[in-house]
């Protein structure tokens, strides 16, 4: 065999469900898996089971066929430990209740018909050994709080936030959940008044978190190398413009949001990878796998649980720019303030993505006009970025990435910017 | 063999543990060995072999209930203490597991499909269909496992299945055009050329593509996207759980007039079908829970819980979306039954949707992309259009549907027809 490696992994996780303030669903989890990988005769065999080294590195030769993939055989080796400035052990069960409890008091309003409050923590050790000697291990905690309401009047409709981050207990024991639910039951009274958005393509402004999701769904994607190597990627080559000179956008596994790792899933340490710097499309990210193929640096393969490795996103975000707030508002004119994220889609084969915002306002001569609700937006990678104009104040949004079949945590960052886009709605 | 459909862990310990320290308790014990195949640019790109096996414990103690799942045979007794422990803060209200049962199922389980032999052989067949079709199979799995599960529970329940799965999934590109497909089955006999074919014709449309006018057209929704939109946007609304919750739009609306012709049947004991078992994953034998019948809401969905909340029986829809989850009120197999017809004429028929899982599942409305669509009739093929709507208002204008209905996940459908739907280029 030309090459093997082995993941060793064990997560715990606890969770809490509070739904319209009663504690429903907690859950305590402690997972243990391993994987083996053999590539042979150019082609990877691979077997995932709690059996010993030997015999799993056996089982997983069998499964190889052939092929022609090679790899980059750099060699990591190394321990991290996250710290936790609150250790999620060090805190009662009750108490973590208790902070849920209080934070559903924010929530409560006559026209609130349904809220949901989740509580998790997280923590992933990982360790990683191949067959050049590497030898990598980590434990990462991830702590966070989701929160939901419905609101009624003559339409249902809801409103949520995140706040999860890499990080033991210090991640939610501040003001931060306590303002994001009095935002919500403030917003959701005026959403059930909201009107339907206009459509067709203007000019929108994205707020930060709407912009996250925005550079994560309309360009990122694009730019994980295996849509490339499978001929389904718009983006074919590094060099181009795609943006004006302001233009910077960056992945960092190593900033301590939400995609933290300190190494990736092929043991490979991670790196902060600029994938747009002066509006030109620089560096696509990588695999072992790719990486070899296509003369780049890996770094980014990451698994769900002991699953195969794919190229990931971990936190990807527009860097600032110099405009004001009121000076994007400005150059809006007449178009639309859209705000928060429901999720997205993008095809990085076509260019064609889209996703929705929680909600948004009409902006008519440069000012912030009455709220619209149900409100998606939609464009082609190699043509959104173009005319983006970008503002100052940088700030990330947590999420879970679906890819095949498997979720990964991400976070979107960006300061708020104004773009041209189809806008829609119902 | 590390790859048996058999349990390993030895679960006798755990059982006397919970014996003496709870209440009521459930054991959720499952098994699963899978071989996939995965295709890249037309080439076979490798096979992977996986076995799982894990076990949730639920426990009730005080009438409060505590969970707790692993994959680790060294952890059970933590495992088990763990759900106690939760149990205390608990608010989550049960006074007992069910009896339950089983009910008599055919056509889930082929030995064939976990040898797994057969699987390099369906891949080449993928990618050849593809290939002849001009188009590049770009990304593809094909997918077979077999689950055995057991559920034992002090209310006296032993209750064990063994079950088989295989899915396939294919992304076809042309040029600067893109198009996926599925396709699910119990045995070996999946449908792979139709999957193969549909992709690469609507690869290759889709790249030939065109704008649309904006406007109202008959729309035509393929059984792909028809599972999209319904299981998003519709679904959720059939949970009690939802319903009692204030998230649907159809709580008291039982017996009205909902939806135009059609009917909606939960049937998670049809023969054969993806979602079908005899049992749900507390242990409840599944059955045929008419939803919608002919417009008029009829019934909704119930697991254990909220049966008991309802006072009413369980309706076998008690599911776990991984074998590490509670389970929630989840459809199974949902046939779509509308008045059949050989063909659609010229409509904007829709392959699949970008985003279905942005839809409002409260409120039922949903902004779209639709890519790739055609426009039969004059053959044009449409690079992207966006459908709005409710999914509510949506139903109320279905005309009728083809006479074949495919598996899509949870949803047995034909093609279906709707008149006069707001498209916008």
């Amino acid at each position: 065999m030309d090459f093997y490696d082995i993941r060793y992994l064990k997560t715990r996780s606890f969770s809490l469900n509070l739904e319209n303030g009663s504690l429903e669903k907690p859950k305590y989890e402690n997972y243990a898996g391993k994987s083996f990988r053999v590539l042979k005769n150019g082609s990877w065999g691979v077997y995932n089971g709690l059996v010993d080294d030997k015999l799993g590195l056996e089982l997983a030769e069998r499964n190889v066929m052939g092929g022609d993939v090679e790899i980059d055989q750099s060699v990591d080796s190394g321990h991290y430990e996250f710290r936790q400035r609150i250790n999620v052990d060090s805190i009662d069960v009750e108490e973590k209740v208790k902070l849920l409890k209080e934070i559903e008091k924010e929530l409560r309003a006559d026209y609130i018909v349904s809220t949901r409050i989740g509580y998790i923590e997280y923590i992933r050790e990982f360790r990683y050994t191949n067959s050049l000697g590497a030898e990598v291990s980590y434990t990462v905690p991830r702590t966070g709080i989701a929160i939901q309401a419905v609101g009624k009047d003559t339409t249902l409709q809801f409103l949520s936030k995140r706040l999860f981050r890499a990080g033991g207990f210090e991640v939610v024991s501040g003001d931060e959940p306590f303002e994001m639910a009095s935002e919500i039951t403030s917003k959701l009274k005026e959403l059930l008044r909201a009107l339907s958005p206009p459509s067709g393509k203007m000019p929108v402004l994205m707020d930060p978190s709407l912009g996250g999701v925005f550079i994560h769904e309309a360009f990122g994607h694009a730019v994980e190398a295996d849509h490339l190597l499978r001929g389904a990627s718009i983006l074919k080559q590094t060099g181009i413009r795609v943006g004006p000179e302001e233009l910077f956008v960056y992945d960092d596994p190593l900033r301590e949001e939400f995609g933290f790792f300190p190494f990736d899933d092929e043991g490979v340490k991670a790196r902060k990878k600029a994938v747009i710097e002066a509006g030109i499309f620089k560096e696509f990210l990588h695999s072992r796998e790719t990486a070899k193929k296509l003369n780049g640096v890996p770094g980014n393969s990451r698994s769900q649980g002991v699953a195969e490795p794919l190229i990931r996103m971990s936190n990807t975000y527009i860097d600032e720019g110099d405009y004001e707030f009121d000076e994007l508002l400005e150059s809006v004119g007449n178009g639309v303030y859209l705000v928060g994220t429901r999720g997205g889609e993008t095809n990085p084969a076509t260019g064609y993505f889209h996703f929705s915002a929680q909600y948004g306002y009409l902006v008519i001569n440069g000012e912030v006009g009455k709220m619209i609700k149900d409100v998606s937006l939609s464009g082609h990678t190699l043509e959104i970025l173009k005319d983006i104009k970008i503002g100052k104040g940088l700030r990330f949004d947590p999420g879970f990435c679906g890819k095949a079949g498997q979720l990964v945590p991400v976070s979107d960052g960006g300061p708020p910017t104004v773009v041209r886009a189809f806008v829609g709605g119902a | 063999m590390a790859n048996e459909l058999e349990f390993q862990m030895d679960l006798e310990a755990a059982l006397k543990f919970l014996e003496f320290n709870s209440d009521s308790w459930e054991i959720f014990h499952e098994v699963e060995v899978k071989k996939a195949v995965r295709i890249e640019k037309g080439r076979i790109k490798h096979l992977i072999a996986e076995r799982e096996e894990g076990v949730a414990i639920r426990v009730i103690i005080d009438g409060r209930v505590g969970f707790s799942f692993t994959t680790d045979p060294d952890a059970l007794i933590e495992t088990c203490e763990r759900a106690i422990r939760i149990s205390k803060i608990s608010e989550e209200k049960l006074d007992d597991f069910p009896e339950g049962g089983m009910s008599k199922v055919n056509g889930v389980y082929s030995r064939e499909v976990i040898e797994g032999n057969w699987l390099k052989e369906a891949g080449e067949t993928v990618i050849s269909t593809v290939l002849e079709k001009k188009a590049n199979p770009a990304e593809g799995v094909i997918e077979a496992s077999g689950i055995k599960k057991e559920i034992l529970n002090s209310a006296g329940s032993e209750l064990e299945s063994k079950e088989t799965f295989v899915s396939a999934f294919i992304e076809c590109v042309h040029g600067e055009g893109a198009a996926y497909d599925l396709a699910t089955s119990r045995d070996i006999d999946i449908d792979l050329k139709r999957m193969a074919e549909n992709a690469s014709i609507f690869a290759i449309h889709s790249s030939k593509g065109g704008k649309i006018e904006a406007g109202r057209y008959d729309v035509v929704l393929s059984p792909l996207a028809t599972h999209q939109l319904l299981f998003h946007a519709l679904y959720p609304a059939f949970s009690m759980e939802n319903v009692m919750k204030g998230r649907s739009p159809l709580a008291n609306r039982l017996n009205d007039e909902v939806f135009g012709e059609i009917s909606l049947i939960d049937d998670g004991m049809k023969d054969g079908l993806f979602m079908s078992s005899p049992f749900d994953d507390e242990g409840n034998p599944t059955q045929k829970t008419v939803l919608v019948d002919s417009g008029i809401l009829k019934n909704f969905l119930k697991d254990w819980k909220w049966s008991k909340e309802v006072s009413a029986d369980p309706t076998g829809n008690g599911i776990r979306q991984e074998r590490n989850s509670y389970p929630v009120t989840l459809p199974t197999n949902v046939l779509v039954e509308v008045q059949a017809q050989e063909d659609y004429g010229k409509a904007l028929y829709i392959h699949s949707f970008t985003g279905a899982h942005t839809s409002n599942p409260v409120s039922g409305d949903f902004s779209l992309e639709c890519s790739p669509a055609v426009l039969t009739g004059e053959d044009k093929p449409i690079k992207t259009a966006m459908l709005y709507g409710n999914v509510y208002d949506l139903l109320k204008k279905v005309e009728f549907g083809g006479k074949e209905k495919i598996q899509v996940e949870n949803t047995y459908t034909p093609w279906l027809k709707f008149s006069g739907v707001e498209v916008k280029g």
